[in-house]
């Protein structure tokens, strides 16, 4: 930041500044309130003394409202706050660029997210539900500003869905159940990103959940759903007393429906 | 034929008899088009506007399907023109505020029109009269296959087409029927009606659409979701309600004049008397007088009126028309002594028998 200007006639900072053309030649006059004043009568009084601090921090607000406004299409540039007053969006990269934003919306008014083919209403054909980008963690807000400023190349898909899955740091096979643990550990120590992705792990795995509890046969304990280097699977919790495990069976996809 | 004098004729397609006329005016498909990455409508600068008319023109231009079309530059017509054009249903209140950068196309029997730039790029509609939903759709879909064609629309795979507002996504569709259910309002079971309706996922509105009161016992059913649902799905619900509304109103005329024919002949007998002698009507009153003539149609009681005489009456007593065929702006005192002149001449010699 350069220093702040002093007005030209005394030492006081300059809250002015005026241009004057004179004989074609530009001159630029950094004044003070009081000598702007005995300058000109119609320039009107700035009122604070430190008026670049407060610019400075104008400034400073309006970056925050710009990124808490959330994502922005980077084709026409709308941003998804300016979205919410008219509800009309900006142009069709728009949609792509709010994602999952959009569900609440498109759920209040069709009561779907999302479309059949035309024309067809073979149930194969049907879309699915769910966002095909479920697994993403991070808040979209943050992660398309970061990616604006070009600091962050987008994560990977195929990182992410290992990053996420029922797999510590250690690599160890969670249940909900630890899931849920470690969630509630991560929002203590206020490790928000993390809890994020484990939030959306104990959505999947509750959604994966057997309507009625599956009983190990050889010890007649509850099983519990578990997930693994190859997929879900049920695994007895009186583990490591019994090591039974079973093929989770697949309950229908949640939100899939008939026409 | 000048340009003035096909707007005139703007109601050709009202002419034809049609199925189910007594109750179901007209059916409507409109479908919401929009060019991918250009800035939709409401955010588009005047240069990007004229972008995508010159693309769309271009279009519409280089296919053989559209010849014979009327291109009609909106900020070019006089507001009276665009008036006549919203009350024939031929465009959108938007449209009639007028613009820069809209044209709207019609075909020569002008049951498709094609505004461009109105909410969205491309908006498609296709009318008919009476009870011919599939028709009006087919249509459409012909129309857009063709536009589609060069101007590839903007799809996504998950949400289908892509439109301004997201109340229109998925299939871009708006299906209507236009009903005229004057013994469901001598009753009083619209308002049990319109809750019916409103269970199957449709709305129900006035006759120019959303904001607009039910004049003259007009009511547009129309689907209001369009994501999740294929167009056929949308036309199957439509049509199931609109045949159920029809034979609620059918009964309700039928009990009537079962019930109380004295009752139902004395409205008509009435309505008929202001209207072949009033000197002055506003609109709401001549066509609040009109729809009760609907009632003694049906069972040729008001001969040689027919169905497509009347509802063709009941858009042209409306002031767009009125000052159209008059050839200029005209007070609207002088408007209500015009309308009812119009009536009289039309309704001469017609009597209760």
């Amino acid at each position: 930041m350069s220093p702040e200007p002093k007005c030209m006639k005394c030492d006081k900072p300059a809250t002015h500044k005026i241009t004057k053309i004179v004989k074609g030649k530009v001159y630029d006059l950094f004044l003070c309130d009081e000598h702007a004043e005995t300058f000109s009568p119609y320039i009107k009084k700035a009122a604070p003394a430190n008026l670049v601090e407060i610019l400075h921090q104008i400034l400073k607000q309006q970056e925050q409202l710009l990124t808490e406004k959330g994502p922005v299409c980077p084709n026409c540039g709308l941003a998804y706050g300016a979205y919410r007053k008219t509800l009309l969006l900006g142009c069709s990269d728009c949609y792509e660029a709010f994602g999952r934003l959009l569900v609440n919306d498109l759920r209040k008014m069709h009561g779907a997210v999302s479309h059949y083919a035309h024309g067809d209403d073979d149930e194969e054909r049907f879309l699915p539900d769910e966002f095909p980008d479920a697994a993403a963690a991070v808040h979209d807000g943050e992660e398309a500003a970061r990616v604006e400023e070009g600091e962050e190349e987008p994560p990977e898909k195929e990182h992410k869905k290992e990053d996420f899955l029922g797999i510590d740091e250690q690599g160890l096979i969670l249940s909900l159940d630890k899931l849920r643990q470690q969630m509630d550990e991560a929002v203590k120590k206020e490790d928000f990103e993390r809890a994020a992705k484990l939030r959306d792990s104990v959505r999947l795995f509750a959604s994966v959940q057997p309507k009625e509890t599956v009983l190990c046969e050889k010890c007649h304990s509850p099983m519990q759903v578990m997930h693994g280097p190859k997929g879900f699977f049920l695994a007895c919790s009186s583990f490591p007393g019994c090591r039974n495990i079973k093929p989770l069976v697949k309950k229908e996809t949640p939100g899939k429906k008939g026409p | 034929m000048s340009l003035f004098d096909f707007i005139k004729g703007s109601d050709e397609w009202l002419r034809s008899d049609a199925p189910m006329h007594h109750s179901i005016v007209s059916s409507r498909a409109r479908y919401a088009r929009n060019l991918p990455h250009l800035p939709f409508v409401p955010r588009a600068k005047p240069e990007q506007l004229r972008d995508v008319l010159d693309r769309v023109v271009a279009a519409i231009n280089s296919s053989s399907f559209f010849r014979g079309f009327h291109p009609i530059t909106i900020s070019e017509i006089h507001s009276l023109y665009r008036l006549h054009l919203k009350e024939s249903h031929l465009l959108s209140s938007e449209f009639e505020q007028g613009g820069e950068h809209r044209v709207l196309y019609i075909s020569p029997d002008y049951r498709v029109s094609i505004m461009i730039n109105e909410e969205d790029h491309v908006r498609i509609q296709c009318l008919d009269a009476g009870f011919q939903l599939r028709k009006v759709l087919s249509l459409c879909d012909e129309v857009e296959a063709q536009l589609d064609a060069a101007l590839h629309f903007a799809r996504s795979r998950r949400l289908g087409v892509l439109t301004a507002c997201p109340t229109n996504v998925g299939t871009g569709l708006r299906l209507s029927v236009m009903l005229h259910l004057p013994g469901l309002v001598v009753i009083d079971k619209i308002e049990e009606i319109i809750r019916n309706v409103n269970q199957f996922g449709l709305t129900v509105r006035g006759i120019y659409g959303e904001n607009s009161e039910h004049l003259g016992d007009f009511f547009q059913v129309s689907n209001q979701v369009t994501l999740g649902r294929t167009e056929t799905q949308i036309c199957n619900t439509l049509e199931k309600v609109a045949e159920q509304v029809v034979e609620r109103e059918l009964g309700a005329r039928d009990a009537l004049f079962d019930q109380k024919p004295v009752v139902v002949q004395d409205l008509i007998c009435r309505a008929l008397a202001v209207l072949q002698n009033a000197l002055i009507l506003d609109s709401s009153e001549a066509l609040t007088h009109l729809s009760k003539i609907r009632l003694g149609i049906d069972r040729g009681f008001v001969r040689p009126l027919s169905h497509p005489d009347l509802s063709r009456l009941m858009i042209e007593v409306l002031p767009g028309h009125l000052q159209c065929k008059q050839g200029g702006q005209v007070s609207s005192e002088r408007r209500d002594n015009l309308r009812a002149t119009l009536l009289q001449e039309r309704l001469k010699g017609i009597s209760y028998n």
